[in-house]
């Protein structure tokens, strides 16, 4: 009898003592478990945060190398950004401390101004990342060309450069990013045009220099020209001069697309080869495109008066028309050089 | 005309690197608590778009830009969220 209460005190003394030694370990582990919540959502909020902000400067980083005659434009930009606050799955993402050392010790101490932007919408994690592209392209492309580029061919020119951006990035902004970009791109009215200046084909077709040259147009010609045509015309305000660059423009992009403008770039040959290279093909094109930059803009300006002299000579065209693209562009290094750019063609 | 040269790429680089954007992305839920941060009352209805000049409600609003003391609102219009600009001119 003695024994049985005994063993049954002992029983319920451990279990007594099993619950009481639960709730300490309870008590001690919740906040541990807590904290290390609270830590691994920091450190996911800290990352997708980053993600954000390495877009932007990514965007600008590719711009500098690729499109490196733009440099004015990407000079005048904010060199980051910081993203105080995003949202993923309906939960909100930010990091206060992250914020203030951001703004008021990194920013003050380089001489910064904040300026702070809030955007409202229902955008997923993937939209803001393709937000961040496609406003950083706008700002480099769209809003500088106003003057130059019709709506279409500005907003095409946007979503190619997000969407070839995306796919050399996929590894920083992920394969939806890409897919969503991508999407966009293939509404783009002026997509067929972009593609076609953008091939290594149309390159080898319409250029009249001996290969080895090999690279698309769109970074290498077409934006240098438009860059060239929008400091020009920056301080012209009346419309219908800004309609006609406009139009102007469109014809000269479609036109080099088709096929229909040969490009004649200047190097260090002499210019009876140029000459040479001109006359082998001139009837092949409606006009040639003759691009040179830094000294070889003086062999341009010796080459233009003879190659008019062939247009009339040749082709018996009287007065073809001859449009200059010319002035001071950002080139390797961020160094200044002069750019040249004549197309000569049939028809006025 | 190197110095020149080197004049504009500075003039260039001065005006607009000096801004450090701070971007925060929001769900229209929160609306309110955001215009309580900035002391903002659209009911007041003196709050323009920046872009269009069409009063700015709380149904409406896009986007809020603040400058030291002063707030820009942009509303959802398509043509307006397309001009926005996270690198204002």
């Amino acid at each position: 009898m003695f024994d049985e209460i005994l063993n049954f005190i002992k029983q319920e003394f451990s279990s007594v003592l099993s619950l009481v030694v639960g709730v300490i370990i309870g008590l001690i582990a919740s906040p541990i478990i807590k904290t290390m919540f609270k830590a691994i959502k920091y450190l996911v909020a800290l990352k997708d945060l980053g993600r954000l902000e390495k877009t932007y400067s990514s965007v600008l980083k590719y711009a500098k190398k690729n499109l490196k005659e733009l440099g004015l434009i990407l000079n005048k930009l904010p060199e980051e950004i910081v993203v105080e606050t995003t949202y993923k799955d309906d939960v909100a993402l930010y990091s206060r401390f992250r914020a203030f050392f951001k703004k008021n010790i990194v920013g003050k101490l380089r001489g910064k101004e904040i300026l702070s932007i809030t955007i409202f919408g229902n955008m997923s994690y993937e939209e803001q990342i393709a937000f961040i592209i496609q406003k950083a392209f706008e700002a480099i492309i769209s809003s500088e060309y106003e003057k130059v580029l019709g709506v279409d061919l500005r907003d095409s020119l946007v979503t190619y450069y997000s969407y070839k951006f995306a796919f050399l990035s996929q590894s920083l902004v992920g394969k939806g990013v890409t897919l969503m970009l991508e999407r966009k791109f293939n509404e783009a009215k002026s997509k067929e045009i972009i593609l076609k200046l953008d091939s290594k084909e149309l390159e080898a077709n319409i250029t009249l220099n001996p290969p080895p040259e090999a690279r698309p147009l769109l970074d290498r010609v077409i934006m240098p020209i438009i860059e060239l045509k929008s400091q020009e015309i920056s301080p012209i305000n009346d419309l219908s001069t800004i309609e006609l660059t406009r139009r102007e423009m469109q014809q000269l992009l479609t036109k080099i697309a088709e096929g229909k403008i040969g490009i004649l770039f200047i190097g260090s040959r002499t210019p009876e080869e140029y000459l040479q290279y001109l006359k082998s093909r001139i009837d092949e094109f409606e006009g040639v495109l003759i691009c040179a930059r830094g000294k070889r803009a003086i062999l341009c300006d010796h080459l233009v008066p003879e190659i008019i002299k062939e247009y009339q000579g040749s082709l018996g065209i009287e007065t073809p028309s001859v449009k200059t693209f010319e002035g001071t562009l950002p080139s390797e290094e961020n160094r200044l050089l002069y750019y040249k750019h004549v197309l000569i063609s049939k028809r006025a | 005309m190197r110095n020149m040269k080197s004049s504009i790429m500075r003039n260039a680089q001065s005006s607009l690197q000096k801004l450090l954007p701070v971007i925060s992305f929001a769900r229209p839920s929160d609306v309110d608590k955001y215009l309580k941060l900035y002391n903002i009352d659209l009911n007041s209805g003196k709050y323009r778009c920046a872009i269009c000049g069409d009063i700015v409600t709380r149904e409406n609003i896009y986007a809020l830009i603040a400058h030291g003391s002063s707030i820009k609102l942009i509303c959802n219009k398509p043509s307006c969220q397309a001009k926005f600009s996270i690198s204002p001119p």
